[in-house]
This record gives C-alpha cells, sequence and structure tokens, in this order.
C-alpha cells in the first residue's frame, strides 16, 4: 500500500472517529460513517464547487464499485453531492458491509484528490479548522 | 517654506498615518505601488490570460494570511480550486500548511451559474460574516460577468449595484481585497474600474521567440504610485517585478578627486593617473583587440586593493571567464569564495534592462562593490529581448545613471565594427552615456599587425591625446610608448615619416630611440620589464642600454633599474 493510499485512509478512520467521539447520540457505526461523508462532502464541496465535486464523487463510485458491488444500489444526489439508499443498503447487505462500502469510496476520493493536489492538501481542506489528529497532516517521509 | 505649504505637508503626514500599507511579499511590487498596498483597499487585477493575474494574488496572499486574519479565496467558473491548487503549490511561496486555515478555498461556480448576482453577493457576505478574513479575493470576478456583456439579468441584481456593495461590505469588514479579471484596455469604462482603490494591469508581448511580460500600477487611491510599465518575471520563487528607474532618481554622486588604477601597465599615467572614481569607462575596439583582457585586469586589480567587484558577462560563462583571467595569473575563484567578486551571467535573451539593473544593484550590495564591469554592451543588447532593444540607448542611459548614483566605477566594452575612424560602436551613438572613452585599434607596421588605443575622452581631466602601443603579454595587457614618425595611423596603414629637422636622439637608430622613449615614458624599469613594454627581445633590450648608457641617454643603477637621462619629446 503506498504512503498516499494509507494517508488517505487514516482521513478516512480519524472523520469517522471523530464522528462517533463528538456526538454522543452516535451509537451506531453506520451513522457515523454516513456523518463523516457528510462533513467531508460539505467541506469539499465548498471548496472544489458542488459540481467540481459531484464529478468527483461520481467517479469515485464508478471505481469502488468494482470492489464493493453493493454501492451499485446507491444514488448520488443531483446538484448538492449526496449519497441516497444507504438504509435499504443496510436492510440488504447488512450493516458491515456498508460501513466498509462507504468508507471505501471516502478512500477512493481522497487517493483520486490526493493524486491530483497532494493528500497534505486534501487534509487540510475537509480538516479546515486546525486538525484534531495533527499527525495526519505531517508527511511521514 | 510658507505656511500654506506647511499646512498641506501636514495633513499629507496625518492622512498617511491614517492609510497603513501592507507589504506584498512580491519583490519588487512595494516599490511600484509606492510603498505597498493599502490596507482594506478594494483592488482589481486585469490583464489578459496566462499573464500572472493568479499567481500574483496567491503570492501576496500566502504572504499576509494568518489563521488570526484569513483569507478567503472565492473561485469561480475559470479558475477550479483543483487545478489552481494542483498548478499554484509548485510555486515556493505556496505553503501548504496555511490551506484550510489561514487560507480558505470556496468555490462559487453554482452561484455564478445561477446569474443572479444578489445570490452571489449573499453567499460572498454569509462566508465573510462567517470567516472573518482579513483578505477576501474573487479569482475570476469577470466569469462572475460571463455572458452579461453589460445587460441586466431579470431579476438579478444590476452589476452596478453588485460592485458597490461588494466593496462597500468588504471595506466595512475591514477586508483587503482582490478582483481578478480578463479585461482589455479599451473596458476602462467598466463600473469595477471606477470603484476599484487600485487598478494593476497585467500584460505580455511576444516578439519573436520573447515574451516579455509587464505590470502597470494604473490607479491607487491615496499614495503616489511609480508611474509606467514595469517589467516583471514569473520563476519557481513567482512574481519577480523590476521597477523601472526613472531618469530623475539617479542623481550622481559629485566627482572626487579620488582615481582608481586600472591595474593595466601604462594605462593610469596617460590617463592623468587612473580612472576617476565614480566614472563610466567604455573601451571601444575591434574583436581580438583585448577588450576582455583589459576589463580582467581592472577587475584584479580592483580586488587587490580590497574592494568589492561585479562582473557582468554575456558572451561567455562566468567558468571561462575565470579560467582565463586564471591563465593570465588573476586568480579571480578565490574572491568569489569569500564574497569580494559576483560574476553575473546574463544571456536569456529576454531580459529587460530593469531586471538586469536590479541584479546587478543587488550584487553590488552583496559585495559592497566599487566596480562594476560590463562586458560587453554588445553582448548586453543581443541578450535583451527584442522589444527592448530598439530603446537601448535610453535603456543603457538610465542603467549607467542608476549604476553612477550609488558610486561604483563602471568599466564597459563594446565592440568596433567596420573601418576607422568611420567605424562604429556597436552600441551606436552610446558615447554620450560615457564619462571616459578609449578606443583600440589595429594598425599595420611594416607588413605586421600592431595595436594601438587612443583616450578620446576624460571629462573635466586632462590625458594623454596620443596614439600608444599596446601588447597582449603572458601576463595581460601593458601600454608602451606613443606611436610617433608615421602618418596615417587613423587608416590603419602607416607610413614612417620623413624626419622633419634635428633628430629627437642624436646618434640613436628607429629602434634604439624606441627603447629610449619608452624607459622615458615610464620613469624607470628593469630590463625585463622595458623589454616587455618596448615589444623588444631581451638580447637585444640589453645591447640597446648599453649603447644608451654608452652615449649617456640612460643610466642603470645597482639594483639593475634604468632610468632616462633624456626628457620626452612629448
Amino acid at each position: 500500500m503506498s504512503t498516499e493510499v494509507r494517508r488517505a485512509r487514516d482521513l478516512t478512520r480519524s472523520l469517522t472517529a471523530r464522528a462517533a467521539r463528538n456526538d454522543p447520540s452516535v451509537d451506531d457505526d453506520e451513522l457515523a460513517v454516513l456523518i463523516a461523508c457528510e462533513r467531508a462532502f460539505v467541506e469539499l464541496s465548498r471548496s472544489l464547487g458542488a459540481p467540481g465535486f459531484g464529478t468527483l464523487l461520481r467517479r469515485a463510485k464508478v471505481i469502488t464499485e468494482r470492489t464493493h458491488p453493493l454501492l451499485g444500489g446507491m444514488h448520488l444526489g443531483g446538484l448538492a453531492p449526496y449519497l441516497g439508499g444507504v438504509p435499504d443498503l443496510v436492510q440488504l447487505h447488512g450493516g458491515p458491509a456498508v460501513i466498509e462500502g462507504l468508507e471505501a469510496i471516502l478512500d477512493t476520493i481522497f487517493s483520486m484528490l490526493g493524486g491530483l493536489i497532494g493528500i497534505d492538501m486534501v487534509i487540510r481542506l475537509v480538516e479546515r479548522d486546525p486538525p484534531l489528529d495533527s499527525t495526519l497532516v505531517e508527511d511521514p517521509k | 517654506m510658507t505656511t500654506r505649504k506647511r499646512i498641506i505637508k501636514k495633513r499629507v503626514a496625518v492622512a498617511a498615518s491614517n492609510l497603513k500599507s501592507l507589504q506584498t511579499g512580491v519583490p519588487g511590487f512595494d516599490a511600484v505601488l509606492g510603498g505597498g498596498l493599502p490596507e482594506f483597499s478594494f483592488n482589481l487585477i486585469a490583464g489578459s490570460p496566462g499573464t500572472g493575474k493568479t499567481t500574483l494574488v496567491q503570492q501576496m496572499v500566502f504572504a499576509n494570511a494568518t489563521i488570526e486574519r484569513p483569507a478567503l479565496y472565492f473561485t469561480v467558473l475559470g479558475e477550479p480550486t483543483i487545478k489552481m491548487l494542483r498548478y499554484q503549490r509548485h510555486f515556493g511561496f505556496f505553503d501548504p500548511a496555511l490551506v484550510g486555515g489561514a487560507i480558505q478555498y470556496v468555490n462559487l461556480g453554482e452561484e455564478a451559474l445561477d446569474g443572479d448576482l444578489s445570490v452571489v453577493l449573499a453567499r460572498i457576505v454569509a462566508e465573510v460574516e462567517r470567516v472573518k478574513p482579513g483578505f477576501v479575493v474573487v479569482d475570476s470576478f469577470r466569469s462572475l460577468m460571463a455572458g452579461r456583456d453589460g445587460r441586466e439579468v431579470e431579476g438579478s441584481l444590476p452589476i452596478e449595484h453588485f460592485i458597490q456593495r461588494l466593496a462597500l461590505h468588504l471595506t466595512t469588514w475591514e477586508v483587503t481585497s482582490f478582483l481578478l479579471g480578463e479585461y482589455s484596455e479599451r473596458e476602462q469604462r467598466n463600473p469595477v474600474f471606477t470603484v476599484a482603490d487600485g487598478v494593476f494591469w497585467l500584460s505580455q508581448v511576444t516578439d519573436r521567440n520573447s515574451v516579455v511580460r509587464k505590470v502597470q500600477a494604473v490607479k491607487i487611491r491615496g499614495q503616489a504610485q511609480m508611474p509606467g510599465l514595469h517589467t516583471f518575471r514569473i520563476t519557481d520563487s513567482g512574481l519577480q517585478i523590476f521597477p523601472r528607474i526613472p531618469e530623475q532618481q539617479s542623481q550622481r554622486r559629485p566627482q572626487t578627486a579620488v582615481r582608481l588604477a586600472t591595474g593595466v601597465p601604462g594605462l593610469d599615467e596617460v590617463m592623468g593617473g587612473g580612472v576617476p572614481a565614480g566614472d563610466a569607462v567604455m573601451l571601444a575596439g575591434p574583436a581580438g583587440s583585448g577588450k576582455t583582457t583589459f576589463a580582467t585586469q581592472f577587475v584584479a586589480e580592483g580586488l587587490r586593493q580590497g574592494e568589492g567587484v561585479v562582473v557582468v558577462v554575456f558572451e561567455e560563462y562566468p567558468e571561462e571567464y575565470l579560467a582565463r583571467a586564471k591563465a593570465r595569473s588573476h586568480d579571480l575563484e578565490k574572491s568569489t569564495e569569500v564574497g569580494r567578486l559576483k560574476m553575473l551571467y546574463l544571456r536569456p535573451l529576454d531580459l529587460s534592462v530593469d531586471e538586469t539593473l536590479a541584479e546587478v544593484l543587488e550584487a553590488v550590495v552583496e559585495v559592497d562593490a566599487t566596480r562594476v564591469v560590463i562586458d560587453s554592451l554588445s553582448g548586453f543588447e543581443v541578450a535583451l529581448a527584442p522589444a527592448f532593444r530598439k530603446d537601448f540607448r535610453e535603456s543603457l542611459y538610465r542603467l549607467v545613471g542608476a549604476l553612477t548614483a550609488t558610486g561604483v566605477t563602471i568599466f564597459m566594452t563594446t565592440e568596433i565594427v567596420g573601418s576607422y575612424p568611420a567605424g562604429r560602436f556597436t552600441t551606436e551613438k552610446v558615447s554620450f552615456i560615457t564619462d571616459d572613452i578609449i578606443v583600440q585599434r589595429f594598425v599595420e607596421i611594416d607588413g605586421e599587425l600592431r595595436t594601438v588605443l587612443a583616450i578620446h575622452k576624460m571629462r573635466g581631466s586632462k590625458h594623454s591625446r596620443e596614439f600608444l602601443t599596446y601588447s597582449i603579454t603572458d601576463q595581460g595587457a601593458v601600454v608602451g610608448p606613443p606611436l610617433r614618425h608615421y602618418k596615417g595611423i587613423t587608416t590603419g596603414v602607416l607610413e614612417l615619416m620623413p624626419p622633419s629637422g634635428p633628430p629627437g636622439y642624436v646618434g640613436l637608430t628607429d629602434h634604439e630611440s624606441h627603447l629610449l622613449e619608452t624607459l622615458v615614458h615610464i620613469g624607470s624599469s628593469s630590463r625585463a620589464m622595458l623589454s616587455e613594454r618596448a615589444g623588444v627581445p631581451l638580447p637585444e633590450a640589453k645591447r640597446i642600454l648599453q649603447r644608451l648608457e654608452l652615449l649617456g641617454y640612460a643610466v642603470a643603477d645597482p639594483a639593475g633599474n634604468w632610468t632616462p637621462l633624456a626628457k620626452p619629446a612629448w
């Protein structure tokens, strides 16, 4: 696994963990990962623009579907990027499989964007405020 | 000073104290702006695509934004954030650590597509109120107006109102703002030009294979900017602007009695004791006449005296120049290592004079130089972008003016093409910018090619008016005695003049007279040095000196130094 991919994955984990930590009402993992997705989508839509981020999300979904076919049952929003149909997927495939799929989409988005502008910049755009986990933005090299 | 003038001066001082300036972080730009960018000003950066608008504003933002005073960077349709970050991060000023916190990127693409300017304004206002930035950029502002061509979109805020409200809002929130746009010069009646406190115009001109970029501070409210077009270059570090030095700023220092030794044996004597400090000297000669050798000796002599020296070369690499100097026993490399000599190699073929000047002035400060050598003006002219060659004379005038204003002595070489005396300096008609002119040339004597020089001009100083022989030896250039008894020197083909009246030195042949004249010219010399200066082989010099002693024309002291007993004929 390349350093970039590993750092993209770390960012996903960090966002999910923060969602669970910051909101006591989040008592299941599906909700935590959905909140993480929402946060990432909002921040990236703000800086990249909704149409720009929407394009990125669509490509990420197509790529991730190759390893997580269940994501084919998920639909994306029109102008404002969002993931639809998650509850139905949980019912069909079970929570852990959907969580894995959602995390994989986030990983793909961060990796793709990292390839274009650098993963350090992606972390800063998503975290925006001083990141909670400062080790994320430090280049291990 | 009259009372009225005093009052005005006081008012200006009070007003200036209320108007703080921000340092832009762009080298040279603060000088163009008249000291920096007024804080909380509403600025327009205009220019055609690819002129460097985004890079200029990014450089300013990265130099100024902090977590306490963040920057909000609004991207619109023409400048997607991903593309901008991808390319801008390669510049040296781009600090990724500032992204997301001190510099926040917000895309207005959706609002812009909507076409309603009130929606755009509402989004900008909401973000400003939320982030409370010190700086706001809209890139590109023009694309917000795309497709309107001054027409109003039904139900939308009129353009004039939008600009007025945006400016008012940003100034009220104490924001320094930049709108970027691809405007043409005929669009200056656009309302944004009226509302803006500062308007900066970026342009680029392509001439043959060179590209010259220029910036103009068209308007700045509340402070006097530097007028005119200023060239700039975009490098890995970002923009560097080279402010155009106006002629009136180049006040010369008063001339002193100090003379600088040239390091060329025999030259100082005929120049009245050396080059007056602070002068601009031009050495002109045909190819192969030894111009660079003279210049190198001027450099070496300066270093020997403990002075700082800057050498600007165009026609050869500094390594080659240093190697050539070393071959003549001038080890200049050591001086570059200890910071007393700065070699500048300028050969990009798209230089501007102001860029050259900026580099030379920086080097002068760096080594605390008293001597600057430009070798050669002909190479300099070729290194300039074609657009600047047309104004070479005027540009050189400003360059020399600005350099002499610092007190340095300039030694320039230039090539002469064509036959003498009709031959011209390749940089035609540049002689007026110099204080002193030395002209070299080849002459034919008895079927042999010899070199002579003449001091054509020394402003405010006595000098020899004779044609002086000189030779290039293993140790460098050596100026010999004047070339007498010949006519036709200016034609290049000399004829020995028939003797008129009694001979100068009774009983001496021409050869013997020549050696004696050289000795008279030098004053006192060893046999070896005299042989070299006169261009007479050592055994022949030894024979002639014995004869001169015998005839009472010269005498040797116990140390072997010869002194003439005859007065010079000139």
